[in-house]
């Protein structure tokens, strides 16, 4: 650094080395300059003469005098007339601007060094403008120098291009151009490129350029050779696509059909097995011929052939001569769909089963065959038959038992036939010699047969009583079977049913009056209802009679109202009463309510069966409401009006 | 005293009935089918018919019409004895010609009352 301070100081040392400086680069530099920072030349050699003069007023002088950063002139010619360029670099003394040193370089020599070695092809070359248009270098003698504007007037294309350089950017473009170096030929247009090269305070744009022809050619052999680079690719992939498809689907289907064969000869092996050792006879015959092709282990086992025997054979042979030809008839038919059927077979002893054949058409090592599949059904057909057996006997069974019922059912209705029909003549029959044994009591317990002592008029009247009850029972008994049998008539007509009420009570009034009760009856003045009046006074009578039979003190009333067309006739007793549990019992057949302290009383147990029974033939009904041990009310309602509902 | 028919299979019933009517005074004319009853209450002219309805032959209601149908028997009273289980011919037994009944059994208080007032009725 101490030559720098020296050159820096201008001192006899600086100035040895700037002498020492140019004549090593002789050649190279065309010389060296020290500037003082007001732009005075402090030194300079070779050309000492121009020592002291004032350069401030060049434009890159001013430049880095102002701005103190290096610059690079434009081309100029210099006083040895060369082209030239002066590079100036700022000089300091510590802070302090000092001035420059500048170094003026031969550009010729330069460009001859550094640009005309750039060489494109046969016509391709490359030249240098500066910031201001100023030819920096060109192969084309002459123009070294020039401005480029003025070289492009005779070239207006050229000047598009210029202008695009010295603006400082980058890009390519193409001119119209006449020369190739120093050969002047046929205009022909030229591709170039250019990019600028920063120096400092300014930059030069260096242009390639290259004729078209040269280009299109050079991009066209490149072209060529990338086609022919991409046919063979392509080519060279298509083909070693196609042979590794190939080879893949060939590996592929290699493997496909190795297991394809495996698997074939594994699923022959497991039919084969499923044929063999298929517990059911199998059997294959070839249509048309009918010979059988094949059959399985239990073929030979169930019908006691062997193998031998087997290839002789042919279908109609395991059938029975009744069934021979239908079983050629029908396998002549027999097509594909799978078929069953019944049939027979005959083992090789001769024995015969029932059987079962499903058959379905196959191919047999290349025969059109048939497969049949056999079950042995002589046990189902064994049970089949007793089960038919069976059931017909069941039916022959079911049949006699219809007919032994039927029968019954007959005998029963001729019995039911002659059961009316008895009770028809027998309640005459019965009737008639009571109807004596009442009259002739009564005329001899009324004198008319003469006097009876005490004793005789005693036990004629138990005969009397007795005589009366047991008609009483024969008449309640045929009522009572007429009733069930549906055959009971009923004389419907409108009668007073207060009077009726009334003197059946009257009718008990003597014998009331013997246990000293005292009878009551409330009504209204009459009540006309529609129903038979006799079988009305009978219920009446029977209710009364009870009331009065079973009552030991106290009274019995009567009392008749109409409510809602509903005719009520309540007799109400101061009686035994019934007991809760015996109320069901009241109205059954048969059946009589008492205490064990009252006495038993006489009746046929039929009486309020009898006048429910008729109640409800004429519409009405009988219930009974009692508190034991006080007394108890019978309750008979009828419809006033029989209506439409008339029996 | 009157001449009463008495129409009556059952030979005691018969004798139980004209017992009661002798006693009473009357003359009694017997007969025991229903065709016997028809001939003797023509020929016979009775002032009173006792009629049993159930009868072998011709019943009590078809001997009584026959008698109704003729000029001797159409304006005799004739009375139907019946039985409580023929109750529901009532009606019938009025309207083929019976002017009264009496039911079995025969009470001879009853049979006394009854014979009285239809005689009496008789014009």
């Amino acid at each position: 650094m101490a030559r720098i301070d020296d050159v820096i100081a201008v001192g006899a040392n600086g100035k040895a080395y700037m002498d020492f400086f140019n004549e090593a680069h002789q050649g190279q530099i065309q010389s060296i300059t020290r500037v003082s920072e007001k732009g005075i030349i402090l030194y300079t050699v070779p050309n000492k003469s121009s020592i002291g003069s004032d350069i401030s007023g060049q434009k890159h002088v001013r430049e880095i005098l102002t701005g103190h950063k290096p610059v690079v002139s434009d081309v100029f010619r210099t006083v040895q007339g060369k082209d030239g360029v002066a590079l100036h670099v700022p000089v300091f003394r510590g802070r302090e601007f000092k001035g420059t040193i500048a170094i003026v370089v031969d550009f010729e020599n330069l460009a001859r060094r550094y640009i005309e070695v750039i060489r494109v092809g046969e016509t391709g070359c490359a030249w240098v403008v500066s910031h201001n248009g100023t030819m920096l270098y060109s192969p084309v003698p002459g123009f070294t120098g020039r401005s480029i504007f003025d070289i492009s007037r005779e070239y207006p294309s050229l000047a598009v291009f210029a202008k695009e350089m010295v603006r400082g950017g980058e890009g390519s473009s193409s001119y119209e151009f006449d020369r190739i170096g120093p050969r002047k030929v046929a205009p022909f247009r030229e591709h170039g490129v250019f990019l600028p090269i920063r120096l400092g305070n300014t930059f030069w744009s260096v242009a390639v350029a290259s004729s078209e022809a040269e280009v299109v050619a050079s991009l066209a052999s490149f072209r060529n050779r990338l086609i022919l680079a991409m046919c063979a690719a392509i080519f060279g992939g298509v083909v070693l696509s196609a042979m590794g498809v190939k080879a893949f689907v060939i590996v592929r289907e290699e493997g496909k059909r190795r297991q394809a064969e495996e698997g074939l000869k594994e699923s022959e092996a497991r039919y084969r097995e499923l044929f063999e050792r298929n517990p059911a006879p199998i059997l294959i015959y070839e249509k048309g011929t009918f010979r059988i092709l094949s059959v399985n282990e239990a073929f030979l086992s169930v019908y006691g052939y062997d193998a031998v025997d087997v290839e002789s054979l042919r279908l109609p042979d395991l059938y029975p001569e009744g069934e021979k030809e239908a079983i050629v008839a029908l396998a002549a038919r027999l097509t594909g769909h799978a078929y069953v059927g019944e049939w027979h077979h005959i083992r090789k002893d001769g024995s015969i089963m029932a059987i079962v054949v499903m058959s379905h058409d196959i191919t047999y090592r290349g025969c059109k065959a048939r497969i049949g599949v056999i079950t042995d059904i002589t046990e189902r057909k064994r049970a089949e038959n007793q089960l038919s057996e069976l059931k017909e006997t069941l039916e022959e069974k079911v049949h006699l038992r219809t007919a032994e019922l039927e029968k019954a059912n007959a005998t029963l209705a001729e019995l039911d036939r002659l059961k009316s029909l008895f009770i028809a003549s027998m309640s005459h029959e019965l009737r008639t010699p009571m109807n004596s044994i009442i009259g002739f009591s009564g005329i001899l317990l009324q004198g008319l047969a003469g006097p009876l002592n005490p004793e005789q008029e005693k036990q004629l009247g138990m005969v009397m009583v007795s005589a009366r009850h047991l008609l009483e029972l024969i008449t309640d008994i045929i009522d009572l079977s007429k009733i069930e049998a549906g055959k009971i008539a009923l004389s419907v007509e409108p009668f007073d049913l207060v009077k009726t009420a009334r003197e059946t009570m009257d009718g008990f009034r003597i014998q009331a009056e013997q246990k000293s009760l005292s009878l009551a009856f409330e009504a209204p003045e009459r009540l006309v209802i529609e129903a038979d009046a006799r079988r009305v006074r009978q219920v009446l009578i029977n209710l009364v009679g009870n009331a009065v039979k079973f009552t030991e003190k106290g009274n019995v009333s009567v009392s008749v109202e109409e409510t809602g067309g509903t005719a009520t006739v309540s007799v109400r007793d101061t009686g035994p009463g019934i007991r809760p549990e015996d109320m069901g019992m009241l109205f059954r057949q048969f059946s009589q309510v008492g205490t064990p302290e009252s006495p038993k009383h006489e009746g046929t147990g039929l009486g309020l069966y009898l006048s429910r029974k008729l109640a409800n033939l004429m519409g009405g009904d009988i219930r009974a409401e009692s508190a034991y041990g006080r007394g108890t009310v019978f309750i008979a309602s009828l419809p006033v009006s029989r209506g439409k509902d008339s029996s | 005293m009157k001449r009463i028919l008495v129409v009556e299979d059952n030979d005691r019933n018969m004798y139980l009935i004209c017992f009661i009517l002798e006693r009473m005074g009357h003359e009694t004319i017997r007969a025991e089918t229903g065709e016997a009853g028809v001939e003797l209450a023509i020929r016979e002219k009775p002032d009173l018919i006792l009629m049993d309805i159930q009868l072998p032959g011709i019943d009590g209601q078809e001997a009584t019409r026959r008698i109704r149908l003729s000029d001797e028997g159409k304006d005799v009273p004739i009375v139907a004895i019946t039985s409580h289980a023929m109750t529901g011919d009532r009606e019938r037994l009025l309207n083929v010609g019976c002017t009264g009944y009496i039911e079995k059994p025969i009470n001879p208080e009853t049979i006394m009352r009854e014979i009285a007032s239809f005689l009496e009725a008789k014009p």
